[in-house]
């Protein structure tokens, strides 16, 4: 799967979002620290749910069962949203 | 023979533009919106050249929107180069060309509305440069200091506005719909602009802001601070919604959102149409000592 390339990580006033926008509306999606990271990480490149969680467990002090269940709901959430495919 | 040309200096959100034409340079020299905004002859102006002809170009749609139920308008790009069309069934059409740097050209056109609307977007291309841009606002001015109402139409921007000037006798309306933020001494300074919306409201004045307050109607009056994430959900839609599909646009809005964020308070007001609407908001902003 991968990151749809339209859309771009922002910095904005502290706050690290993604914009989604279509006709009618913008929604603006917060990215948490974890979700930032794996963002940056794997942002163009095409990635497998167990890459994701690799890059969890080998940068932070997390337990693989932990990282599996954040790596699932990024995952998860950003598919919902049609950002990942 | 271009021997009816006419040039003009106008200054609007800290932009200094040289306008030249005829008809449409004399309707809007001629205007009670424009006119408060003409200056002497400056350098470094922006050259807007009004009653051009401008060429039927292909060009990648950013995006395409109403104005107004009268035109549909289309807002793309193509190389360095923004396009922006208005239309409608009848076939009557304006086109503007803008490098967004230094120049833009309009073509004629026989709806003043029109090229109001299209000077807006020309402002707004060249403000981009300049961390200059319109928002979407109610704004007045009270103690010398500015509050803006944001919301989307109908959600009773103005409404408070007026609440506040039948409340507090001082109070004066700034502008009613399309004000320009843009930095000045270092700070984001509101300046007064031809585009007031309904309301016949032209200051070529600017100054500080106190506070951003986002207006939700309800059935009590309630002010509170939002959250930065929606602080931001909150002024990004108040900027023009097509450049915030462009990516260079984009990061130009983005960076003024942050600047005016790091030095402004933005708060919800939920409120009834009512002076003490007013009052709640005021209470809390001017807290007597």
């Amino acid at each position: 799967m991968k990151i749809d390339p339209s859309y771009t990580l922002h910095t904005v006033a502290g706050e690290h979002i993604i914009l989604i926008q279509d006709a009618k509306e913008n929604k603006v999606l917060s990215l948490n620290p974890t979700a930032q990271f794996l963002w940056e990480n794997l942002n163009g490149k095409d990635f497998t749910l167990e890459e994701a969680v690799s890059l969890l467990t080998s940068h932070f002090d997390v337990e693989r069962e932990k990282a599996a269940t954040d790596a699932e709901k990024w995952v998860h959430e950003l598919h919902e949203l049609g950002i990942i495919h | 023979m271009n021997c009816m040309s006419l040039e003009s200096f106008i200054s609007i959100g800290g932009i200094p533009a040289r306008l030249t034409g005829d008809n449409s340079l004399r309707r809007i020299m001629t205007s009670a919106a424009f006119y408060p905004f003409i200056t002497p002859p400056a350098s470094g102006a922006v050259d807007i050249r009004l009653d051009e002809s401008v060429a039927e170009t292909e060009f990648d749609i950013i995006h395409i929107f109403d104005f107004q139920k009268t035109a549909t308008c289309t807002f793309g790009k193509k190389g360095t180069d923004y396009h922006f069309v208005m239309q409608n069934d009848d076939g009557i059409m304006l086109r503007m060309v803008s490098d967004g740097h230094t120049y833009a050209r309009i073509s004629r056109c026989p709806d003043g509305t029109w090229l109001f609307f299209a000077l807006w977007m020309a402002f707004n291309l060249f403000g981009c440069q300049r961390e200059s841009l319109s928002i979407h606002a109610s704004c007045i001015v009270h103690r010398h200091k500015a509050i803006l109402f944001l919301g989307e139409s109908g959600t009773g921007k103005s409404t408070q506005s007026r609440m506040w000037m039948e409340a507090f006798p001082g109070t004066e309306l700034l502008n009613d719909d399309g004000p320009f933020l843009a930095p000045c001494n270092g700070k984001i300074h509101v300046f007064g602009t031809p585009w007031s919306g309904k309301t016949p409201c032209y200051h070529n004045i600017h100054g500080p802001i106190k506070a951003i307050i986002r207006v939700r109607q309800a059935p009590f009056n309630r002010i509170t601070p939002l959250p930065t994430l929606q602080q931001i959900g909150a002024i990004l839609p108040s900027f023009p919604p097509a450049f915030s599909r462009d990516s260079f646009l984009l990061q130009k809005v983005l960076s003024l959102v942050s600047a005016l964020l790091s030095e402004t308070p933005v708060y919800q007001l939920e409120c009834l149409p009512n002076t003490d609407a007013a009052r709640t908001a005021h209470d809390l902003l001017f807290p007597e000592p």
